[in-house]
C-alpha cells in the first residue's frame, strides 16, 4: 500500500497499536509518520492532578495534544489530497470516561468537531480520507478483548502494559485482520466495532 | 536487563547511580558523560569476558581528576537466568601511578543467596563461611569470568551469558569497507564498535541467522528501492538491485554513506535486538535521512517494549529522535564543570517538543 499514514495518538500505547496494526495491514514502515506526543509517565504515576476539562476530570495531557493538532492534521491531509498525494490521518483519543453516564464516543468526535471550528477548519467530513480511533473507556479495552476475547466493558480501567506496550502486538494483528476481513470480534464493545469501521475508511 | 548501575571514582561519575529502564533515551549536552557511560558499561564487559586486564580496563587516568580517592567501585543489578545478579568489583589504584592498578575485591551474588567473592589478599573464593583457594586466578584479571560455571557454581552461567551480550555500537559508514575476510567466514566475528568490519561479519551471520538478515533486507528495500540481495561476491560485499527488469551489483563501499548504515543498521536491528541482549548505540542515526530515522526507531523501540526484549540504552542528539521517544524513555544527563555527572529523568513543561526545549537548555535543571 503507498498511501501515507499520519498518525495523530495520545501516547505510546496507541502508538505502538495504531503502527503495529498498519504494518499488519501492509503498510510500509516509511509511509507511517507518527506525530511525536507527549510525556504520559507523569500522569500515569500519579505525580500531578488530573484536571478537569469540560467537566470531565482527565488525565488531559495526551488528549489535549490530540485536540490540539488535529485541525491543523486534519487541514494539512486535506492539503496533500488537493495535491493528488495519497495521504491519510488516523487519530487515536481515549474517551476516559469516568462513569456509565459520563462521556461518549460521539462526545469526542464533538470536541474535535469544535476544535476544528475555533481553528477556522471544516469539521471532518464522509469523503475525509481521516479516521478517528476513539475507544471507549481507553485503548486497553480494545487490547484486553482482542489479546483475551473475554467480554468487556468501557467503564472498567483495564491495566496498562507499561514498560512493555509491544506486548500488544497480536492485539493489534487481530485489529487488522477485523478491518481487512470486514468482520467484528465477538463481543465487540460498541467503540471497538466504530473503530473498525473507521480503520476501514482509509485502508 | 540491567536495574542498577552504581559508578564511583569514574572520571565524571561520583558515587553515580542509574536505574535504566527496558529503553533508555541518553540526552545531554556533549561532554555530560553520555557515551563515558556506555563506554564504563562495555568496558566493564571486556574485562569480565577476560579480554582485558584490570589495568587495560581502569587506568589511572580512569580515576576522577579531583578525588583523592584510590579505590574505584562499580555494581550492577543484573535480572537474567530468572533470579537478580549483584555484581560488584572494587579496583585499587596505586596513588603514585607508578604500578599497575588490582582488582581489591570482585564479587557475584544471586538471589541473595549464592555468591561467589575474590579478594586480592589471598585470591579467595568465598562461598558462606567456606573459603576455597583459586589457583591461576591473579588480582588482575576478573574472577567471575574466570569461573567454571560447572557444579556449585552453575549459577554464574547466566551472567557470563549476559555480559557475553553486551553490545556497543557507534555506527561510522565512512569506516565500513567491502572486504569479506575470507578466513573467517565459518564464523561471523565480533562486530566492531564502528561496525567497519560489517563486510566480514555479515556474510557468516547470513549463513548462521539467514531469516533474521533476509528480514533486514526487506525492511531497508522501501528505502533502497530494488535491493533483493547483499552477499559475498568473492571477497567483496556488494549489495544487488533488481530495477527496471535490470540487476545491478555494487560494492558496499560503492554506496552512499546513508545507504551503508541503513543497511547495517537494519542488520543489526534484526540480528542483535533479540532477547537476553544489552545493545548500547551512541548515536546510530547520524547518517540517516529524515525520512528513516523513525521507522528504525519504532522497530527498535517495539523490540524493546515486548517482555523478554532486549534493553537498549541510545544516545541521540538528533531532534526526531528525541521527540520520538525522550518524552517516554528519556533521561538527562548533565554536569556543571569540573563537577560530577549527574542523570534525572527528561522532563519538558510547557508545550515544546523535546528537542526545541533541550536546543533551548530549558530542559535543563534549575
Amino acid at each position: 500500500m503507498s498511501r501515507f499514514f499520519t498518525v495523530l495518538c495520545e501516547d505510546i500505547q496507541a502508538r505502538v497499536f495504531i503502527y503495529r496494526a498498519l504494518l499488519h495491514l501492509g503498510v510500509s514502515a516509511r509511509n507511517i509518520r507518527v506525530r511525536p506526543y507527549p510525556d504520559n509517565r507523569f500522569h500515569a504515576a500519579g505525580k500531578r492532578s488530573p484536571r478537569r476539562v469540560d467537566g470531565y476530570e482527565v488525565y488531559a495531557c495526551g488528549s489535549q495534544h490530540v485536540r490540539m493538532n488535529f485541525p491543523g492534521e486534519l487541514a494539512e491531509v486535506r492539503a496533500q489530497s488537493a495535491k493528488n498525494r495519497d495521504a491519510a490521518l488516523l487519530v487515536h483519543i481515549d474517551v476516559d470516561n469516568e462513569t456509565a453516564n459520563g462521556r461518549t464516543v460521539q462526545d469526542r468526535q464533538r470536541e474535535l468537531d469544535d476544535e476544528c471550528v475555533n481553528a477556522g477548519v471544516p469539521k471532518r467530513t464522509a469523503s475525509d480520507p481521516v479516521a478517528c480511533l476513539i475507544p471507549r473507556r481507553a485503548i486497553e479495552t480494545w487490547i484486553e478483548l482482542l489479546m483475551k476475547g473475554a467480554p468487556v466493558d468501557e467503564h472498567t480501567s483495564y491495566p496498562k502494559l507499561t514498560q512493555r506496550e509491544a506486548d500488544a502486538e497480536p492485539a493489534a494483528a487481530a485489529f487488522a485482520a477485523h478491518a481487512r476481513g470486514k468482520t467484528v470480534p465477538p463481543h465487540a464493545p460498541p467503540s471497538l466495532t466504530t473503530g473498525l469501521s473507521e480503520l476501514r475508511r482509509v485502508v | 536487563m540491567i536495574e542498577r548501575l552504581y559508578i564511583d571514582n569514574v572520571r565524571s561519575f561520583v558515587n553515580f547511580e542509574w536505574k535504566p529502564d527496558r529503553l533508555s533515551v541518553l540526552l545531554g549536552p556533549n561532554g555530560a558523560g553520555k557515551t563515558l557511560l556506555l563506554e564504563t558499561l562495555f568496558a566493564l564487559r571486556g574485562f569480565v569476558t577476560g579480554a582485558a586486564s584490570i589495568g587495560e580496563t581502569f587506568d589511572e587516568l580512569s580515576r576522577t581528576r579531583w578525588d583523592s580517592r584510590t579505590v574505584q567501585t562499580i555494581e550492577l543489578d543484573v535480572r537474567a537466568g530468572g533470579g537478580l545478579y549483584r555484581y560488584r568489583l572494587v579496583v585499587e589504584q596505586d596513588a603514585g601511578g607508578r604500578n599497575d592498578p588490582l582488582v581489591a575485591s570482585e564479587s557475584l551474588q544471586f538471589n541473595d543467596v549464592e555468591k561467589v567473592e575474590f579478594k586480592t589478599a589471598d585470591l579467595g573464593l568465598y562461598r558462606g563461611a567456606q573459603t576455597k583457594a583459586m589457583p591461576g586466578t591473579r588480582p588482575t584479571r576478573s574472577g567471575v569470568g574466570a569461573l567454571s560455571s560447572i557444579g556449585q557454581n552453575e549459577f554464574v552461567r547466566a551472567f557470563q551469558e549476559w555480559i557475553w551480550n553486551l553490545w556497543l555500537l557507534r555506527p561510522d559508514p565512512r569506516a565500513m569497507s567491502a572486504r569479506v575476510d575470507r578466513r573467517r567466514v565459518a564464523r561471523a566475528p565480533w562486530l566492531e564498535k564502528d561496525l567497519s568490519n560489517f563486510a566480514a561479519w555479515y556474510p557468516p551471520t547470513l549463513a548462521s541467522q539467514p531469516r533474521d538478515v533476509m528480514n533486514a533486507i526487506r525492511a531497508v528495500e522501501p528505502a533502497l528501492p530494488g535491493l533483493v540481495e547483499v552477499r559475498d561476491a568473492g571477497g567483496t560485499l556488494e549489495a544487488v538491485f533488481e530495477r527496471g527488469g535490470k540487476t545491478s551489483s555494487y560494492a558496499f563501499d560503492e554506496l552512499s554513506d546513508g545507504e551503508r548504515a541503513l543497511i547495517a543498521l537494519y542488520s543489526v536491528l534484526h540480528v542483535l535486538a533479540s532477547p537476553g541482549k544489552l545493545l548500547l548505540l551512541d548515536e546510530p542515526d547520524n547518517y540517516l535521512g529524515l525520512r528513516e530515522i523513525q521507522p528504525w526507531l519504532a522497530e527498535l523501540s517495539d523490540r524493546a517494549l515486548r517482555s523478554g526484549g532486549p534493553q537498549v540504552i541510545l544516545i541521540s542528539h538528533h531532534p526526531d529522535a528525541l521527540n520520538f521517544l525522550a518524552p517516554e524513555h528519556g533521561w538527562r544527563m548533565f554536569r556543571d564543570p569540573d563537577s560530577q555527572t549527574r542523570i534525572q529523568r527528561f522532563e519538558v513543561q510547557g508545550n515544546l517538543e523535546p528537542a526545541e526545549a533541550a536546543a533551548r537548555g530549558w530542559d535543563e535543571p534549575q
